[in-house]
């Protein structure tokens, strides 16, 4: 197999959904320092479902906390709309919320992803080969549509806790 | 042969997949490229601590004397923020005083009058730790600040019959290097 080349990554169109300045320029400065290029910054979940559209992304990080819509109502609403619009984009979740309950939540709202604050520069690019390397089948039952839960053992466990 | 997915599995489309981008991998320079932009981008906010710390104080004397959910939420919102800043700007001990005021907030329906002295001790701990630049585990002054703080954690629970969860100063010792 070729080695993988980090110019592709300028092909990568990323979303990040942060009320704050700082940790919208931390994320996206990590991910420019691997050859990332195409970013999107939204301050809140409204903001963000409104460039969706228009700027496709093709994975988001997104802070829970945010106002008017936070974190988890985006992800809520991605997951609720049409096939032609992507409810299958990728979510990365970054927040302070280190409680497994606030885990459980946003597991069960949809995210393939949970990253806690602070984020270390590496923590964010292992997240990041996770979601790119070991991409999930959905699934659609009762009040749920989003990832399949990962199997058991499934080193990718390790990473997310998802 | 690897079992078929079952049924109920929906296959993304390739691009939802990120397939163009399989085998991404990041090695020893990418870490460390990713740290120093880390690094960089905090330079850039030099003030942003002491600013939500002044914000955090802000809030709380705003803050009505019936603290609910919604009275408390600009207080939690800060402090919330706070806990994510701490460790990134290499101040572990702000992460461990804002989720612990964050606990707090969120024990229910009190009153200002209930719960003054321990948010006034949470805070007047951040504007310490931040103010005289007590980074990493703060060694005795870190233990010392989260022991006064937990006597008054203590106090608010004794008086109010309610339960703490955990020790501030045991959080803060296992900061602390291992001799």
């Amino acid at each position: 197999m070729a080695a993988f080349s980090l110019s592709k990554l300028d092909r990568l169109r990323v979303m990040i959904v942060d009320n704050s300045p700082m940790m919208r320029d931390l994320v996206q400065g990590v991910l420019e320092s691997v050859g990332v290029k195409q970013f999107m910054p939204a301050r809140d979940g409204s903001h963000a479902l409104a460039s969706l559209s228009a700027f496709g992304p093709h994975l988001a990080f997104v802070d829970w906390e945010m106002e008017p819509m936070c974190g988890l109502d985006f992800v809520r609403a991605v997951r609720a709309l049409p096939e032609r619009e992507n409810p299958f984009l990728p979510i990365i979740m970054l927040t302070s919320h280190a409680e497994e309950p606030w885990v459980i939540e946003a597991r069960n709202a949809g995210v393939h992803e949970y990253l806690i604050k602070p984020a270390t520069g590496a923590a964010i690019l292992a997240r990041l080969a996770t979601v790119i390397n070991n991409p999930r089948p959905f699934v659609r039952n009762e009040g749920y549509f989003g990832p399949a839960r990962r199997a058991a053992g499934d080193p990718a466990d390790r990473a997310s806790g998802l | 042969m690897a079992s078929p997915r079952p049924r109920r599995h929906i296959e993304p489309p390739p691009r939802a997949q990120l397939v163009e981008f399989a085998g991404a991998a990041f090695g020893e320079d990418e870490m460390t490229r990713a740290d120093r932009a880390v690094a960089k981008v905090l330079t850039q906010y030099p003030t942003l601590l002491s600013d939500e710390v002044a914000k955090l104080r802000f809030a709380w004397s705003a803050a009505p004397e019936a603290l609910n959910s919604e009275t408390a939420a600009p207080i939690f919102a800060i402090a919330h923020e706070l806990a994510g800043y701490g460790n990134t700007f290499g101040y572990p001990l702000v992460t461990i005083l804002a989720r612990s005021l964050c606990r707090l907030l969120t024990m229910g329906d009190l009153s200002r009058g209930q719960m003054g002295d321990v948010v006034d001790a949470h805070i007047t701990m951040l504007h310490i730790v931040v103010r005289d630049r007590v980074q990493g585990p703060g060694g005795a002054l870190g233990l010392s600040l989260a022991a006064s703080l937990d006597q008054a954690i203590a106090k608010f629970h004794l008086a109010f019959g309610t339960d703490r969860q955990g020790r501030l100063g045991d959080e803060v010792a296992a900061l602390q290097p291992k001799k």
